[in-house]
């Protein structure tokens, strides 16, 4: 009686502590990878970027339109980590905004960045709802703050230097520089083009080696003297497969085409995933959701 | 004699609501009707056999008018076309989340007519609200939603209507409460599951334990779908006859009184876990019958014990046999395990018992639901046998620890990391699999609907095979002897 209990239950249990075994080994004892990690997750139309630091912490910056972000950060995100530091939120549109409130109800969050920007849709409501309940910390994004991420790592918001009111929702997007050692990468949110003539006399001298166009490359965030600073290594355009808004705009892939840029699509890419130690980014291909 | 008797009338009686949206006469007419087989039967039958044939016509009447009487009450209410309406509401079911929309049941309080809202996403609508109402009533226009909507008695559809809270849910019936109750626990399950397991994982558990495919990734859909596994994650009384086997299994060689015990006990944490869903109690409801067949130990018993139940839960609501496909496949699972088990349990070459017996009745189980599967989704998949042969042996293994660690994950997240890490990569592992089988050459040929002829052939030959295969057997038992 006994023995046949035992015969059943053993390749059970031998199949769990062999799961078990082949996880915490993957864990603690496969050498990580050390570099930084940025990637541009294929969040349909919208926005949505993954940061990984050499010392384990991480960011978000926006979450995209929809539950699609999860997937994004189920590929970039190793499988057993299930706290997200600091999440970015650039404006509140739905676009950049949705995605987040899934991703702030599925994952501890360390702390939310976000500007005093008005949107009374329901979504937004939602979101900051959520963020009272889970007592996430809250810090305005505003020009000057910075936040480090140590081994020379860091994130500084560029723009808005005020609190803005009453505009054009995409005009008090945060614009972000990541600075890693000498590299450097630019999230320009869905600034337009006066948004960003201002930033440029604000910092005069922008330099970036990626830069994620503002907009989805969309017409009226076309500023071709954003992308005429010497150093450009590529540019990224998050944008959807066949979305109804014509992006990216036709004129941007002609000036970019013209000026040999290189640039990135996430409808035509998927995932686009840079790694920089500092001195060299390389971009990786990640295209299994199998994730390690 | 007794058991063919009560088959017939079972029989009768299912046949009439099954045929019954055919007949449109009045029940004028159908007593008219009666009347003429009554006469003649009378003239051309032995004597048992009139009696036997009248009372089942009686029968089969009955279910025709049981049919047409639930959906006189279900469409005698009528709301005005083209024309905005105002209703006031409550919330009726618990508002489900889609990916683009929120789908909202209410129930108009005056009228008493169901309605299917769909809403734009985070409207704040909770379950027992009391909403006011503005829009357009719409009948839906398609067979197949106006069928699905039917089933769970909803007659009309509003798209983005103009809504308004009027009061929050309170003072709920009993009813009402427990149901809230049971929805509250499968969301924190869904919720517990969701912080503990990262995509698409974390959706495909959710749908192997709870049934919910709403937040499945498209692309996981369809390897599901080519692969022929789709219904893994998405029909309940899979998923019961799954459990039921699966802790039969464990049990059977320890005690008698728990093999009985733990799968009864299993089937209603299920449903309740699950939130009740009708479909989900429905199956509940074969799959305890059947374990109580079990325990009495007849195979006919147990068969009629589920035919019965069946027969009962169709009068209920006379909908769900043509169009409530959980009904009809976990029925077809039952009946499969019954029937078809035993016969791969003698002709698989496997020497291990227990691997033997579960492997047969999932086998069973899939070759009695193919067809109808086939039916809705239009999909033959060549990879589907292949594909199911690895991936089953994992899934019980896999509900069961992904259940442990879900639950531990609701209440204290550190605790259940580790299992649940074994818990990812299994089923890294089996979505590896149906990836893999999904994207292989000619994995799935696409639009072999069957028709509905095909459907009653593709019965048949199982039918036949079954009539063969105990025919064998009595003669290679006599011959023997």
């Amino acid at each position: 009686m006994e023995n046949k209990t035992r015969k059943i239950f053993s390749p059970i249990s031998l199949l769990v502590l062999g799961l078990a075994f082949l996880g915490i080994w993957i864990t603690f004892f496969i050498p990580q990878d050390d570099r930084l990690k940025v990637s541009y997750l294929d969040v349909g139309q919208g926005d949505s970027a993954y940061i990984s630091f050499p010392s384990g912490k991480n960011a978000l910056i926006d979450g995209g339109p929809d539950k699609k972000v999860l997937e994004g950060l189920g590929r970039n995100m190793p499988f057993y980590k299930r706290k997200i530091d600091i999440v970015f939120l650039s404006h509140p549109h739905a676009d950049h905004l949705v995605g987040l409130i899934h991703a702030l109800s599925r994952y501890e969050v360390g702390r939310v960045v976000l500007t005093k920007a008005v949107h009374s849709t329901p979504e937004y409501q939602e979101f900051l709802n959520l963020v009272k309940e889970k007592k996430i910390p809250v810090t305005e994004g505003l020009r000057g703050t910075e936040f480090d991420f140590s081994d020379d790592n860091k994130i500084k918001i560029l723009y808005p230097e005020t609190t803005l009111d009453n505009q054009n929702l995409n005009n008090t997007s945060e614009v972000l520089l990541l600075q890693s050692g000498k590299t450097q990468f630019l999230f320009m949110g869905d600034l337009e083009k006066d948004g960003s003539d201002r930033l440029l006399s604000l910092e005069p001298s922008l330099i970036a080696d990626i830069i994620k166009v503002p907009h989805h490359g969309s017409e009226n965030a076309l500023n071709e003297d954003l992308y005429k600073k010497s150093g450009l290594r590529g540019a990224v355009i998050s944008v959807g497969k066949d979305n109804m808004y014509g992006h990216p705009h036709t004129e941007l892939l002609n000036f970019f085409k013209t000026n040999s840029m290189k640039y990135y699509r996430t409808d035509l890419d998927g995932d686009i995933v840079f790694a920089s130690d500092g001195t060299n980014i390389n971009t990786i291909r990640q295209n299994s959701f199998l994730s390690f | 004699m007794k058991a063919v008797f009560c088959g017939i009338i079972l029989f009768a009686t299912v046949a009439g609501v099954f045929f019954a949206p055919y007949f449109s006469v009045s029940s004028v007419a159908l007593v008219a009707l009666f009347a003429i087989f009554f006469i003649i039967s009378l003239s051309l039958i032995p004597e048992k056999w009139l009696w036997i044939s009248m009372i089942a016509i009686g029968f089969f009447f009955f279910g025709v008018l049981r049919y047409q009487q639930y959906q006189g009450a279900l469409e005698s209410v009528t709301y005005p076309k083209d024309k905005d309406i105002k209703i006031n509401a409550q919330v009726v079911e618990p508002p489900e989340d889609t990916k683009k929309a929120t789908k909202v049941v209410i129930q108009d309080q005056d009228k008493k007519a169901k309605f299917l809202l769909v809403l734009r996403p985070f409207s704040g609508i909770k379950y027992g609200d009391y909403l006011s109402v503005e829009g357009k009533a719409i009948a839906p226009e398609s067979e197949g939603l106006k069928n699905s909507l039917l089933v769970k008695g909803i007659t009309y559809q509003m798209l983005f209507p103009k809504t308004e809270k009027v009061k929050a849910a309170g003072g709920l019936s009993l009813g009402m409460q427990v149901k809230n109750i049971l929805y509250e626990v499968r969301n924190r399950f869904e919720a517990g599951i969701n912080s503990t397991f990262p995509e698409p994982e974390a959706s495909f558990l959710a749908g192997l334990l709870l049934g919910i495919k709403r937040n499945l990734p498209d692309w996981l859909m369809g390897d599901l779908q080519k692969s022929g596994t789709t219904h893994i994650i998405a029909l309940s009384g899979f998923n019961i006859t799954v459990i039921i086997m699966f802790l039969r299994m464990i049990f059977s060689k320890k005690s008698a009184k728990m093999s009985f015990y733990a799968p009864l006990i299993a089937i209603a944490g299920f449903v309740v876990m699950t939130g009740s869903q009708s479909s989900v109690v429905r199956a509940g409801i074969m799959g305890a019958m059947m374990m109580i067949a079990y325990r009495v130990g007849r195979q006919s018993s147990s068969a009629m014990a589920i035919i019965i139940t069946a027969a009962l839960m169709i009068l209920i609501n006379p909908f769900i046999l043509r169009f409530d496909i959980g009904f009809q496949l976990s029925f077809a699972a039952f009946l499969g395990i019954i029937y078809l088990g035993p016969i791969f349990k003698e002709v698989l070459p496997i020497k291990s018992e227990s691997v033997k017996e579960i492997l047969a009745m999932t086998l069973g189980a899939q070759v009695m639901a193919y067809p109808i599967i086939l039916y809705y989704f239009g999909n033959f998949s060549l990879v589907s046998l292949f594909t199911n042969m690895i991936v089953m042996p994992f899934i019980p293994f896999v509900m069961l620890i992904g259940f442990i660690s879900a639950t531990l994950g609701m209440m204290w997240p550190h605790l259940s990391y580790v299992l649940s890490w074994t818990v990812t990569f299994a089923l890294k592992a089996i979505i590896s699999v149906i990836h893999f089988s999904a994207s292989l050459p000619y994995a799935s040929l696409g639009d072999i609907g069957l028709s509905p002829t095909n459907l009653v052939i593709c019965y048949v030959i199982v039918l036949e095979i079954v009539f063969i295969y105990k025919h064998l057997k009595k003669r290679r038992f006599t011959n023997g002897k």
